[in-house]
């Protein structure tokens, strides 16, 4: 499972926290570091499971923490079409 | 907004004293290195929130005076914060979607081998703004050779890029300086080949803003910026065609004064006002940033452009004509009393008065060839008079 960032998404990294603009609506997300983190990894060549791994090192908080984070945030954004899903679109499938 | 200071800069009766509470608040917030303290002073319980809040709204301050209020927000009230913050979000947003535009057109640019000089907002806000949302722009402004011009329309209408046809881009390729391209019904790109028009453009050689200009990297695609010398003349070009009709333009001169102040080539911008006979509009431009927003303008150049001053017969014609609503138009007659000779003062002249045949027949398509002559002596004197109205209206107003 690769998530990867949608074409209708414009954004910039500001201070190491990424604000994203969805383009259709010109909404905009300030995403704080753990989301920047999975936004900036989320590049279709990294895996769900990698990202979970950098989250669970990098801030050092159990594995099902980890994951329940990054599943809440790239669901959210799927659902907002920020993120696509390749392969199918079961985030954990 | 500052229309009066500009004014009395202008008949040089200008003091800081005459600024009003609610401007000095602004003036001191629009700046990207404020002084804290300055602004913490100039607030006080009677401020009238409303007018500033409109004004640098209107004036497209409003992120930095955003960014200059936040941190001192316990003597500014929270709704005008909010109201800021709110304005500094909607630029944040619009400019993030801008430079990803940008970054779509260098690219497209890029692979087809046409150069570029990024102009204006997009290239400030890359460069000289420390955060994107504190510099507003609508459109993106490029400079290519126009030889590049006829390879450009294919690639952009790829992208979704019309070419605006409200008048014919064969006359704007041949009389004017831009092309612009418009996405969506919304986002706009101005595609220029040259900086200013006639009758300065013949004085300003194109090729000196691309032989100087600076390599910069943006979204990853190595692209040009002007040098700092040649930006700020193009800023000052434009403010005076626009009128001053929006302050953060002067903002943005006093920054790129201010950027490259420990390197910045006065001696050169010198020669190059010399060159395109800008002295009169340049001096104002530079007494204006320094007085009211601190740039770091130096005495010698003030004095400088002050010495190239027209005589006092002129002087007075230009205070006549006064008035912040025409000073392009005041500006033109200023730089054309300044030029020496008869014969130099025509050559200044006669793009406007006696343009080509070939301009003509384009502008007045369907007239006799016999007429356009006429129609054109009719337009530029319908012009004058409307504009000496105008002033003498103001004036008494």
């Amino acid at each position: 499972m690769y998530i990867t960032q949608s074409p209708k998404a414009a954004f910039r990294i500001i201070n190491g926290e990424a604000v994203i603009v969805d383009v259709s609506t010109s909404m905009l997300y300030s995403l704080n570091s753990l989301a920047t983190l999975i936004w900036e990894v989320s590049d279709s060549k990294t895996t769900l499971k990698d990202i979970v791994d950098k989250i669970e090192k990098e801030y050092e908080v159990e594995r099902d923490v980890a994951e329940k984070d990054c599943i809440e945030f790239v669901n959210d954004f799927i659902s907002k079409n920020l993120l696509i899903a390749e392969e199918n679109n079961n985030t954990f499938g | 907004m500052f229309s009066n200071y500009i004014k009395s800069i202008y008949k040089s009766q200008f003091r800081q004293s005459d600024i009003t509470p609610e401007d000095c608040l602004l003036l001191n917030c629009a700046r990207i290195n404020a002084d804290t303290d300055k602004i913490k002073d100039s607030i006080n319980p009677d401020l009238d929130w409303a007018y500033i809040v409109e004004t640098a709204k209107n004036q497209r301050i409003a992120p930095l005076v955003y960014n200059n209020l936040k941190n001192i927000s316990d003597n500014v009230p929270s709704d005008v914060i909010k109201l800021h913050k709110e304005l500094y979000k909607t630029t944040l947003a619009r400019n993030i979607l801008a430079l990803q535009e940008l970054k779509t057109i260098l690219k497209i640019f890029s692979e087809s081998n046409i150069r570029v000089i990024v102009l204006k907002g997009a290239a400030l806000a890359e460069t000289l703004y420390p955060d994107i949302a504190l510099r507003p722009f609508g459109d993106i402004d490029l400079l290519i050779h126009k030889d590049d011009l006829s390879k450009i329309d294919n690639n952009l209408s790829q992208f979704g890029y019309e070419l605006r046809k409200d008048i014919s881009p064969e006359f704007l390729q041949k009389f004017s300086i831009e092309l612009t391209y418009i996405k969506d019904d919304s986002f706009a790109l101005d595609i220029h080949w040259h900086i200013v028009r006639l009758p300065y453009s013949k004085y300003v050689d194109i090729e000196q803003f691309w032989n100087n200009a600076t390599p910069i990297n943006i979204g990853g695609i190595d692209t040009l910026i002007l040098s700092p010398e040649y930006l700020l003349l193009m800023l000052c070009l434009h403010v005076t065609r626009e009128d001053y009709s929006q302050f953060f333009w002067l903002v943005d001169i006093s920054e790129v004064i201010d950027y490259y102040r420990e390197t910045f080539n006065w001696e050169l911008l010198l020669d190059k006002i010399q060159q395109y006979r800008i002295h009169f509009s340049m001096y104002y431009i530079l007494l204006m940033v320094k007085q009211l927003l601190n740039a770091p303008v130096p005495e010698f150049v003030i004095d400088k452009l002050k010495s190239y001053r027209a005589s006092s017969f002129e002087d007075k014609i230009f205070d006549f004509l006064t008035n912040p609503g025409i000073i392009r138009i005041k500006h033109a007659i200023a730089e054309f009393l300044a030029i020496k000779g008869i014969y130099q003062k025509f050559r200044f002249l006669s793009p406007k008065l006696y343009p080509s045949k070939a301009f003509l027949q384009t502008k007045y398509s369907g007239k006799s060839n016999f007429g356009i002559r006429f129609l054109w002596i009719g337009d530029v004197f319908l012009k004058g008079i409307k504009a000496v109205f105008q002033s003498v209206l103001t004036n008494k107003s």
